[in-house]
Order: structure tokens, then sequence, then C-alpha cells
């Protein structure tokens, strides 16, 4: 593995490498600056770009699209309240007040230098211990796979938005919609009523663009007009960050970054988490836990560090077992195999200095990510209120482009837009659509891990998994108990939720 | 007025009673049944497997997998109906006002047709009426402006992919 690590590094300086991730970075910020884009919805965009280029380019270019959207979230959400991206919730807790009190500035530097902190350290720590877990990860065969696989699409559903049985719904919607075009194992056609363009199964492109970036367009216009931000940011953005006021931070940066990391590597929890829980941990830490939501620096650099600390933990899952953990990482997962890389314990063995090269790259664009986004802020600032009656007709363009270019194919944008308003119809119905494309990607693997499962098992399944294979029968074991405690967990969530709401008319009245 | 929202808790509140018909039972019935139909219609949908002197070459029959799935969909559709009536969620399409509903239709609309029109016209020709078309829909009065972005955004994709990454699109149809 250090053979691997040392061309890696060679591989990863490189300069098209630096310039596509510098391309990367800014378009991220870019795109998390403005009100209600996503970084996922970025991504999913900006994805087919990455096909055209070497693995090497077109990888990192999408890595610095993910560092540079989420902390470009944190832009509106410090300026007008509005978190740019879903990561960047915990940020409008202090962010907002800082901006009234004139310090806008010391907020959006606390949050770019707290979140190139966060993103740098995690991975570090990615890159230290992925070489042993991708070591375990090779002695797992087919019945092993198959049982993670199984296990992560539970906790993956399970952390997601909602009532538990609509998630199981839409992991089950995703695994049919997987099951389209031909089997894994016999080349059987399934699925394709009798359209030839199914024949190849649903392509992962249109699919993901359908359901990330097409219904917060069509969320958009619902009220043409109306939500178009037309006011101003408030004008004076203040002093800058001084050294002695990140250093009363770092304590703080340094716990979101540990807990950021720890929520990254753990499959569907993700930014959003790890943000609320650094925030939380942060004021319950603090000597003065009553300035939190009042314009405390300190809730900006806990959300901040948090929320780009998973960045590096995530790609653990992705790159040693396949499995994304959250949609960034599925898009990821596209761009990989679009290159011919299945991620996976093999690929660390085939490619191993391209997955470090990789992984440097990571290291590498934070340091980029730090002079690039000091030195834009100010200009990021502005596009808060830009029209989206220009935007959002451009982003259809880019989102109609991004579909076709993967097959040039004109039923791809019809596949597109039929997934775009099943996605738009899910979010009304408050089904989360994350279960869907993890089961859409990881169904084919699961199946073809079974069929696998069941030729060496020559007959006796039961016998050969559950005695014959001690990780696998572990892991199917742990299932239950652990989709029972994800659902109490999510149980006395909607209870305590019903308690507020219950509460919340006694306060307004 | 007062907004509508989610309702988590149980009571006589609102007026309205854990065992009233909600979207969450119209969304577990269709789900449920279309479940059942293609359940139903499973040998339609999966080709027989290949066979080699009388024996199947795959290990796992390809309607297995597909079967499990569609069980699985349809007890949980049951699951779901019978837990429809505890869950007091919001419908987020209630928040939308009628306009709301034109606006994205028309955009599905306009999707459509750009899907349709694409090999015809072309990328440029194609992408400059859609943006200059939906800008103007979506409240855009500057023009000028409009026209502009309309004709340069796509002639700037389009250069893009084709010249520096070298990816073929529908070129303008009268060149």
């Amino acid at each position: 593995m250090w053979d691997f690590f040392v061309q890696g590094v060679g591989l990863a300086l490189r300069l098209d490498t630096f310039f596509m991730m510098s391309a990367g970075l800014l378009l991220g910020i870019l795109v998390g600056a403005l009100p209600g884009f996503t970084t996922t919805m970025a991504l999913a965009i900006l994805l087919p770009i990455s096909f055209f280029l070497d693995p090497l380019v077109g990888i990192p270019f999408l890595i610095g699209v993910t560092k540079g959207g989420i902390f470009g979230g944190s832009i509106p959400a410090i300026l007008v309240s509005i978190p740019g991206t879903g990561a960047s919730v915990a940020t409008t807790f202090d962010g907002p007040a800082l901006t009234k009190k004139g310090q806008s500035r010391k907020a959006m530097e606390m949050a770019l230098y707290a979140s190139v902190f966060g993103d740098t350290a995690s991975d570090v720590i990615t890159m230290l211990f992925i070489a042993p877990i991708a070591l375990v990860a090779l002695k797992f065969g087919p019945p092993e796979l198959g049982a993670i696989i199984l296990l992560s699409l539970v906790v993956i559903t399970a952390s997601a938005t909602g009532v538990f049985v609509k998630g199981l719904i839409m992991l089950v919607i995703g695994l049919f919609f997987g099951l389209v075009g031909q089997d894994p194992l016999g080349g059987v056609s399934r699925f394709t009523f009798g359209l030839f363009d199914l024949r190849s199964g649903i392509p992962l492109l249109p699919m993901l663009i359908g359901v990330f970036a097409l219904p917060e367009v069509f969320e958009a216009i619902e009220r043409k007009g109306a939500a178009f931000l037309a006011g101003h940011v408030a004008g004076r953005q203040g002093d800058r960050l001084t050294l002695a006021e990140f250093r009363r931070c770092f304590r703080t940066i340094l716990r979101s970054t540990g807990i950021g990391a720890a929520i990254g590597a753990i499959p569907g929890m993700g930014q959003v988490v790890a943000a609320m829980v650094g925030y939380t941990a942060a004021k319950n830490a603090s000597p003065h836990p009553e300035r939190f939501g009042k314009g405390e620096l300190e809730g900006v650099a806990a959300a901040e560090a948090a929320n780009n600390a998973v960045n590096g933990p995530t790609m653990v899952p992705l790159l040693t077992l396949g499995i994304p953990g959250d949609n960034v990482t599925a898009i990821l997962l596209g761009a990989f195999i679009a290159h011919g890389l299945r991620p996976g314990p093999q690929l660390f063995q085939d490619q191993g200095a391209l997955v470090f090269a990789i992984l440097v790259a990571m290291v590498l664009a934070n340091a980029m990510f730090l002079v690039l986004g000091y030195l834009t802020i100010p200009f990021f600032a502005k596009l808060v209120t830009i029209r989206k009656s220009l935007l959002l007709p451009l982003t259809v363009v880019f989102a109609l482009t991004g579909a076709y270019v993967y097959q040039s194919s004109p039923f791809d944008l019809l596949l597109m837009v039929f997934f775009g308003v099943f996605g738009y119809v899910a979010k009304k119905l408050r089904f989360d659509v994350s279960p869907m494309v993890m089961g859409f990607i990881l169904g084919p693997v699961l199946e073809y891990s079974l069929g696998q499962t069941l030729s060496l098992a020559q007959g006796d399944f039961l016998g050969f998994v559950f005695v014959d294979r001690p990780i696998a029968s572990a892991t199917l074991l742990a299932t239950p108990v652990v989709t029972y405690l994800l659902w109490r967990r999510a149980l006395r969530l909607r209870r305590e939720q019903a308690a507020r709401a219950a509460a919340a008319p006694a306060h307004e009245h | 007025m007062e907004k509508p929202r989610d309702r988590l808790t149980r009571g006589k509140a609102g007026g309205t009673s854990w065992r009233k018909w909600s979207f969450n039972h119209v969304a577990a019935l269709v789900i449920g049944v279309v479940a059942a139909a293609l359940l139903a219609t499973l040998p339609q949908h999966v080709a027989r497997p290949k066979a080699l002197l009388g024996r199947v070459l795959s290990g796992l029959d390809p309607a297995l997998f597909p079967e499990a799935i569609l069980w699985a969909l349809l007890a949980l559709a049951v699951a779901y109906f019978l837990l429809a009536g505890r869950l007091h969620e919001l419908n987020l399409f209630r928040t939308v006002e009628p306009r709301g509903f034109v606006n994205v239709g028309v955009t599905i609309a306009a999707l459509i047709a750009y899907a349709i029109a694409l090999p015809h016209l072309g990328f440029v020709a194609t992408g400059a009426i859609l943006v200059m078309g939906l800008a103007a829909f979506y409240g855009n009065r500057n023009h000028a402006l409009t026209v502009a972005i309309g004709a340069l955004v796509p002639a700037a994709i389009y250069l893009g992919f084709t010249r520096l990454l070298h990816v073929s699109l529908p070129e303008f149809p009268f060149l």
C-alpha cells in the first residue's frame, strides 16, 4: 500500500488536475452560494463533464465541486439566513445574527477556515485508515458483500427523512428500477415494457439529474417571481477575522472535525446530521451557551467544520466496498463507473495508485480551497441576489445537456423528465428519494452477490452462509437488530417532534 | 390565514380524526395496485432464461429477485396503508397554488418539447428557444438580456462540449 501511496502522490501532481479542481471549487462555491441550489444538483449536472476527462482530472473536478458547494452554502446562510445547501442549516443559527451585527466578513472567513480545517483533517484520517480497511475488505466474498449491502441499505433508509415505511417503499422502488434491462447474471431482458431503449437498463445519469435537479427547479417556479430574492444583502461586511478569534474557536473546530469524520463513515448520515450534532456539542461544551443562536462565531465554526469533515470518510465505504453512503458519493460512484472503475476491494488491488492519487488530490484541493475561497468571498456574496428567472432556464439547459451527452440519446431526456416528475411528486408526498437512488445503484450488485452465493453454496444456502461464512452471518443477524434500533430511534424522534408541534400553539397564542 | 402544517399528534384539535382518509392511503393503494399488477404479469416482463442442452446457464432464476422485490413492495404497501391513518403529514401539493401547477406543467411540457425538437432543430437553436421562452415565462422583463443569454449560453455550451471535450451534439440544421 505504501508503494501505491508514493505512486499516487506522483500521479496527483498534474497541472490539469489542479486546474480542473480549481474550476470545480469555483463552480461548487458558485452553486452553493445560490439559495435553493444544492451541491447534489450541481454534481449531477456537472457529472458528464468528468466523463470526457481523464479519471485523475474528472474525479478531482467533482470532488472540488463537492467541497466548494458545502462551503458555498454557508454564504447565503450567513448573509440572508437561507441555507444554500442542506448542510448549512446549522450555520443559519448564528450567521445571520453576526451579519446584523455587521460581522458578516468575520462569519464567512470563520466558515471558510473551519471548513478547510475540517475537510483537510478528515481527508488525512481517511488516507490513514482506508488502506487497512481495504485489506480487510479484500477478504470479503459475495456472501459478505451481499450482507453488507443489505445492512447498508437498511441504515441508509432508516437515516432518510420522513416515515420509515415510506423510506423502505422508496428503497424497494429503487431496487425495482434497478431490475429494468438485463439481469446481471444471465443477461435476460426484464421489465423493458417493449421499449428498445430500456434494453440496457435505466441509465444512471439521466436518473440522477432527474431526481436531484429537476424537482428543485419545479419547486422554485411554483411561485413565479415571488421566490426570487429581490432585496439587498446588508451593506457593510465588517472587519476580518482575527487570529485570536480563530484560536478561541479552535477547540470547537477540532471537536466538530472528529464528530463530522465519525458521522461521515456511517452510510446515510451525511453533512446535515454532522453539522447539527457538531453545533449542539459546541453549545453544550461552551461556558456561554446562551450566546449561541445570537451571533456566536463558535456556532458558525462548529457547524462548518463538522459538515466539511464528512467529505473524507464518506469515501471509505465507497472506495473499499463500492457502497455510496449518501447522494454525493452515489454520484461519484457514477463517475467511477463511467471511467470503467468499479469501486470495491478489487479497485485497491488493480488501481491502488489511482485511488491514492484521488485521495492526495482531495488533500491538495483543500489548499486551493483556502486560497480561492478567501479571494472570492466578496464576489460570491453578491450572487445571493441574482435573478432566478434567468438562472433557472439556464439550469434546465445544463441539466438537459448533461442527460443527453451521456449516451447521445433523446430518449434519455424523456427518462430524465420522467424521473424529475417522479422526484417532484415524491417530495410533495413526503417520500425521500435517497433510498430509491441507493436501491437502484446497489440492487444489481446485491442480486449478483446473491447469485454467486447460491452458486458457491451448492444447494446448501443457509448452511453455507450461516456456518461457513461468519462475517456474512453476523452481518445478516445484525440487520434486523439494527433495523429495530433505528426504527425505535425514528419513533422517538417523531414523538419529540409531536411534542414540539403540540407545544408550539401554546407559545404562539 | 393560518398556514397548513403537519399535525403529528393525535387529538381533536383541527377536527381531523386519525381514521380520516388521507393522501397516504391513496399513495399506499396506488403502490399496492402497481405491485400486484406487476406480480400478476411477471412472466410477461421477464424473458425465459437462456438454456444450453436443456440446462439453464445461470444459477439464479432471473424472475426470483424481481418476484421477491415485488412481494416486498406489496407487503410494504399494505403496511403503509394500515399505518396511513396514524401519519398526520401534510400533503405538500396542498400548499401549491393553482398558478404553481400551471408553471410546473408548462415547464414539463417545454422539457418534453425540447427532447422531441433537439434532433431536428439542433442543440443551439433548441437551447436558445428554451432559455428565452422559459425566462420570459418566469417573468424576466429584461428582454435584451434574455436574448443575449439565450443565444450565447447554449452556443458556449455547444462549443465547450464539441471543441474542448470532443463530444458530439446535434448540429444547427441550417448550416
